[in-house]
């Protein structure tokens, strides 16, 4: 019952919380960057369905929470709905399916959630240049954005990676 | 087709492409006004958010406040060399008000660009997205915000309202890179006259913007002070936009590009001044005692204008009113 709990409710509260850390990081962090040349967009909520993906076993519960926080990021963050609604869950079966072939260390871990999250920034700007939300050359998409965030989202990755193997490890009990 | 049937995986994923394209498609060929049930799950989620940044807004407050306490003396020596001519413009502003509102009323103009109120907000979360480039910002209809307000930071514009929800709304930036809502109407104060132009373009590499439909003959000098000018009535005008770094003629001499310095800082936004017109003052002093919020008579803004940074720190100076019940941040 404790465990039922924990992966269908308290699980979801989690992932909100990352939700916002994206928002908040994206308010503070460009402050820090300096004059504006840079921009280190931050992909907790991406990051964190990937390591809970690799950790979990009963993967429906992260399923159910990807469509509905991929509404709410679209809805929140993006307007326009539809494209996080199908990259998480997408983010959680492609793991799901090369997580017994990874080895099971941080450095694989690491590894697999940047590779992930460096697909995942190439596609948004792929997606946006489609949508005409868009107009970088893909030149200074990767100077001014790509290579940042990787940075930032690498170094978080770090430190996501020990805290979400002890919050599976913590969900998974009774 | 039987195969296919039992084959739940293949048909998840087509299910899910197949709602994903149409959202998409939704959002981008359908009605450009967000839906009222969505409006409410934005705006319970941002009263979420509030309480979640509000724990990394206090850190940055104090790390702020740290800095702000080592420049404190300086500040000090500077403010007090500036009181004397400041009681001199205030006196000078006085008797211009009442100039201009005699010459207003000879000429029976609209008064909802002459009087400003301001609400000032925290700023909830920033959009991850670069080229989106959107705030959700802590006051709503319950405040009196409507769309198409202008925002600011403490040093300059920085976007317009698009999106009211009850208790929050989203502000597209003059740095998105979608521009439907960045044409804003501009006045360069050239000695003593105003030349008009349209904010039409951010250049992100140079981080200027760009001024359009400008005349060819004007003359504008390096370091001049743009602000907003009224004109179509969607911002006030006063509003500081930035200042002129160059000027050049297009390729048939038919109007001059204008860039600007914008005067906001658009890498560091956490509180921001949402400005109302004189027409919504009344209505947000009829609200709940939860909408009266600090208000700041700003019709100093426009006559204070040596520079930028000047002219905002006279603004948030003068006249302040707080309200019963009213936050104060900012």
């Amino acid at each position: 019952m404790a465990r039922y709990f924990k992966s269908r409710v308290l699980l979801p509260l989690l992932l909100l919380i990352f939700f916002f850390l994206d928002g908040i990081m994206a308010t503070i962090m460009p402050g820090f960057v300096g004059d504006g040349a840079f921009r280190m967009d931050s992909a907790c909520l991406m990051m964190a369905f990937i390591l809970f993906a690799l950790n979990l076993e009963d993967l429906l519960p992260l399923y159910m929470s990807g469509f509905v926080m991929g509404f709410l990021y679209d809805l929140y963050y993006t307007e326009i709905l539809g494209i996080h609604l199908f990259l998480f869950p997408l983010a959680v079966y492609v793991t799901h399916l090369f997580k017994h072939q990874l080895p099971t260390n941080l450095y694989a871990s690491w590894l697999w959630t940047v590779f992930i999250e460096a697909l995942y920034d190439q596609l948004m700007y792929f997606i946006f240049r489609m949508l005409g939300v868009n107009f970088s050359s893909y030149g200074s998409f990767l100077v001014a954005i790509f290579i940042p965030s990787l940075l930032l989202n690498g170094f978080l990755a770090f430190i996501f990676i020990w805290l979400l193997r002890h919050l599976s490890e913590w969900i998974e009990s009774e | 087709m039987r195969q296919f049937f039992e084959n739940k995986r293949l048909i998840v994923l087509l299910l899910s492409v197949i709602t994903s394209l149409s959202l998409m498609a939704f959002s981008i060929f359908g009605n450009q006004t967000v839906p009222e049930p969505l409006t409410w799950v934005n705006d319970v989620t941002a009263m979420i958010g509030r309480v979640v940044s509000s724990p990394a807004n206090t850190l940055m407050d104090f790390g702020e406040s740290v800095v702000e306490l080592k420049n404190t003396y300086q500040e000090n020596q500077s403010l007090k060399k500036q009181i004397n001519s400041l009681q001199e413009l205030k006196a000078q502003n006085q008797q211009l008000k009442v100039e201009n509102e005699e010459l207003n009323h000879l000429l029976d103009l609209e008064p909802t660009l002459v009087g400003k109120t301001i609400i000032s907000s925290t700023v909830i979360s920033r959009s991850p997205n670069e080229w989106l480039d959107t705030l959700t910002i802590d006051v709503g209809s319950n405040n009196g915000i409507k769309k198409d307000m202008s925002v600011m930071s403490d040093t300059g514009l920085i976007g317009r309202v698009y999106e009211v929800g009850a208790t929050s709304s989203k502000v597209r930036l003059l740095t998105s890179e979608s521009d439907e809502h960045l044409a804003v109407a501009a006045g360069i104060q050239s000695g003593d006259d105003i030349i008009y132009g349209v904010v039409s373009a951010y250049d992100k590499n140079a981080d200027e913007l760009v001024i359009d439909q400008v005349s060819p003959d004007a003359k504008i000098k390096k370091d001049s002070i743009v602000t907003t000018n009224g004109l179509g009535g969607v911002s006030p005008e006063g509003l500081i936009v930035g200042k002129v770094v160059s000027t050049s003629v297009d390729n048939f001499g038919l109007s001059q590009q204008v860039r600007v310095k914008p005067g906001a800082d658009f890498n560091s936004i956490r509180h921001v001044f949402v400005v109302m017109t004189a027409g919504n003052k009344n209505q947000e002093n009829d609200s709940t005692g939860r909408s009266a919020r600090e208000t700041i008579d700003t019709d100093s803004t426009s006559d204070s204008s040596d520079n930028t940074d000047n002219t905002t720190n006279t603004t948030n100076t003068t006249d302040t009113t707080t309200s019963e019940g009213g936050n104060t941040n900012g």
